[in-house]
């Protein structure tokens, strides 16, 4: 009788060890679930923040080219006092985007955005070496021929901040 | 007074040059080329005549703030003037106009 008691206790704590196995190896299945719904919440949150701060250079830039094109229609008119102030304005815009935005452009884009606020900067020590004396024809030719080549090298960089917000777009939607 | 590392500086970019990996540009500003290296440096070469026609050169590097890092001038280290006659010989696209000129088999034709 007592033999028959102790064999049951054993059954019973035998079906208790499987029970609490199979709980254990569920539990850590849950565990690793819930790590990688975690993980990717994370990739995911990342990606719309590199997002939006892709968005963010896009806009600035957008600007930027604006500003470059306003510069051109003012070298045309030979407002040059105008020209001077809208050129320290952008070198100074274009120097800010490559301090807030460093890793997301290319060496070489960034190479651009310099050249852009170089030769912008170009014109306007051009300008104060003539001392207020009238520009002749070959120094204006020559401010708007500086003026479109940098205009080109914003559209460059633009051109690159939109095509990688658009991958990153596609990255956050999970195409 | 030009550093060691100046010379090496210089000597690079009059290699690189001619084998026209940097992109020089014409700037605004009369007889000045300007390039950007590694995203952030700005490098400038300027000549300029003097009023006993004697030209000088000079060259700057200024940081991605506009700071100026470097002034080299022709006086400093010889090779400045050899570096902008470089520039100018690609920007001119010189080499180019002599293949042209002696490649055509006579300089009549």
């Amino acid at each position: 009788m007592h033999l028959i008691c102790l064999e049951k206790a054993e059954n019973r704590m035998d079906w208790w060890t499987v029970v609490g196995t199979v709980a254990s190896v569920a539990g850590f299945a849950v565990s690793l679930w819930v790590l990688a719904v975690a993980r990717s919440a994370r990739s995911a949150a990342q990606a719309a923040s590199a997002s939006a701060r892709q968005r963010n250079l896009v806009e600035e830039l957008e600007g930027v080219s604006h500003k470059f094109q306003q510069v051109g229609t003012l070298i045309q008119q030979e407002q040059w006092i105008a020209v001077q102030m809208w050129i320290e304005e952008v070198t100074a815009s274009c120097r800010v985007m490559l301090t807030r935005w460093p890793d997301h452009l290319s060496t070489e884009r960034k190479n651009e955005l310099m050249s852009a606020a170089t030769l912008l900067s170009s014109i306007v020590t051009a300008i104060a070496r003539a001392e207020g004396e009238p520009l002749n024809p070959q120094q204006k030719k020559r401010f708007a021929e500086t003026q479109i080549r940098a205009s080109g090298h914003v559209h460059s960089a633009l051109g690159e901040a939109r095509r990688e917000q658009e991958r990153n777009g596609d990255l956050t939607n999970g195409d | 007074m030009a550093t060691s590392k100046d010379y090496q500086l210089v000597n690079h970019l009059i290699q690189q040059t001619a084998e026209r990996q940097i992109k020089w540009e014409p700037t605004a500003t009369e007889m000045q080329f300007a390039t950007t290296l590694k995203g952030k440096y700005v490098i400038t070469v300027d000549k300029t005549f003097s009023r006993v026609s004697q030209p000088s050169y000079w060259m700057t590097m200024t940081d991605s703030s506009g700071r100026e890092m470097l002034r080299l001038t022709h006086s400093d280290m010889g090779q400045v003037s050899t570096l902008y006659d470089q520039i100018e010989r690609v920007a001119l696209n010189v080499d180019a106009a002599i293949d042209e000129i002696v490649g055509d088999g006579g300089i009549l034709s």
